[in-house]
């Protein structure tokens, strides 16, 4: 194979600008994917309750989901959770902040799990916490 | 996969052969006669569809469930239905997969990236080079526009890919300009910890011999001292699979980037996440 020189150009500061070029138009917002992942993941009753894993393989159902989004925050409770409980938990949730940037997206579950849980262990002690980005 | 072909998953991944029925699509990366990397719909609505991913652990690290990710998400799409893909933080081989460089995104394409800026006699110059207008003109002929953006907008200054991080290669070859490439930092994402590929173009009569691996690892081998993340949007099917080669996988549901390779892994606060998938 023939010699090859890679070049590198110069490095004078100059603004830089986003380039329209490169982006397309997503028919979704961040809101609406966040919604249809709860819906697709879980079955819901009238009151948007979870009732169901949307799974052939049936497992326990969370008492409690909750996604963020550069749109805000969005949450769920499983159907037989007492009124009271998801009172309080929805006090937290509205005042939880949305993700704003990709790196918000890739590199942190900054939700701090922990006062919800202390909400939900005086329902029932918590087996498992699961978080991720979707 | 259909029942015409679930014998592919005979080794291994024996269990996902009862749900070919029922989880389609199904798509399966095969090597060595047999399927080592499954992507199927696990939870669906008429809607969007779910995705649930396994490969065989001897299999792992070499791309292949990046392959069968995006395979299921073209059925997924062809169908009329919207693809999701969620993993755990705790996953972190399958945050790869969904967010970033996939399977292949490893230390080791990394320190070839290094290898091949060592190797390589940079030259820092302050102007264009001559001759790339002829390489805009091949990207014209095939219809892409961006290398002549590339230099209007190098030109009036508006990107001269020279922040903190960002670096614009050409490949020569014969004296000519023959492939081109820049890194800027992506102005999508406020942190400045993503980089994001822009202007990749190798001539045509230069595919195939390496030039284009080689820029972008030249490319990644800068971005890797600066970013977390690189991103990039394409939406050329030979584009696509040549990132897909590179480690790069689909980014899902972004209106501003195609594929993606993450170079750092967060740092997991396990006190807070005590488990995993449900």
């Amino acid at each position: 194979m023939p010699m090859k020189e890679i070049v590198k150009f110069d490095l004078s500061a100059r603004p830089m600008h986003p380039d329209m070029l490169d982006v397309t138009v997503n028919p979704l917002s961040a809101g609406e994917v966040m919604k249809l992942h709860v819906e697709t993941g879980y079955q819901h009753d009238g009151k948007s309750r979870l009732t169901a894993i949307n799974d052939r393989v049936q497992r326990p159902v969370p008492r409690y989901w909750l996604g963020r989004s550069a749109e805000g925050v969005m949450w769920r409770f499983r159907h037989d959770l007492p009124d009271l409980l998801c009172e309080e938990l929805e006090t937290i949730s509205r005042n939880e902040k949305t993700r704003e940037t990709p790196s918000d997206y890739l590199f942190g579950p900054t939700l701090d799990a922990a006062k919800y849980q202390a909400i939900l262990d005086r329902h029932e002690q918590t087996s498992t916490l699961w978080n991720g980005p979707v | 996969m259909s029942q015409s072909n679930d014998y592919l998953l005979r080794d291994g991944l024996a269990p996902w052969r009862a749900e070919v029925p029922h989880q389609h699509p199904m798509v399966v990366a095969v090597q060595d006669g047999k399927a080592v990397s499954v992507c199927a719909s696990v939870r669906k609505t008429a809607t969007a569809h779910a995705a649930g991913v396994e490969t065989l652990s001897e299999y792992r690290h070499q791309g292949h469930a990046a392959h069968a990710v995006i395979g299921w998400v073209m059925a997924v799409q062809h169908m009329g239905c919207i693809a999701l893909y969620s993993t755990s933080w705790t996953n972190q081989a399958s945050r790869r997969l969904a967010a970033t460089g996939g399977e292949g995104g490893s230390d080791a394409h990394r320190r070839r990236a290094s290898l091949h800026l060592n190797t390589r006699a940079l030259e820092i110059l302050t102007t264009l080079p001559e001759g790339i207008d002829e390489l805009a003109v091949s990207a014209a002929r095939e219809g892409f526009r961006f290398v002549d953006r590339l230099i209007q907008d190098y030109r009036s200054g508006e990107n001269t890919f020279s922040k903190p991080g960002e670096v614009l290669f050409v490949v020569r070859e014969g004296g000519r300009v023959k492939a081109t490439g820049g890194l800027n930092i992506d102005p999508f994402d406020a942190s400045g910890k993503t980089g994001r590929l822009r202007r990749l173009y190798v001539d045509p009569a230069c595919r195939g011999n390496g030039m284009g691996r080689a820029l972008v690892d030249a490319l990644e081998g800068v971005a890797v001292q600066h970013f977390r993340t690189l991103r990039l949007f394409t939406d050329n099917a030979d584009a696509v699979r040549f990132y897909l080669a590179l480690g790069y996988v689909a980014v899902l549901c972004d209106a501003h980037a195609s594929h993606q390779k993450i170079f750092e892994e967060y740092q997991l606060d396990t006190r807070r996440s005590r488990c995993c998938s449900h």
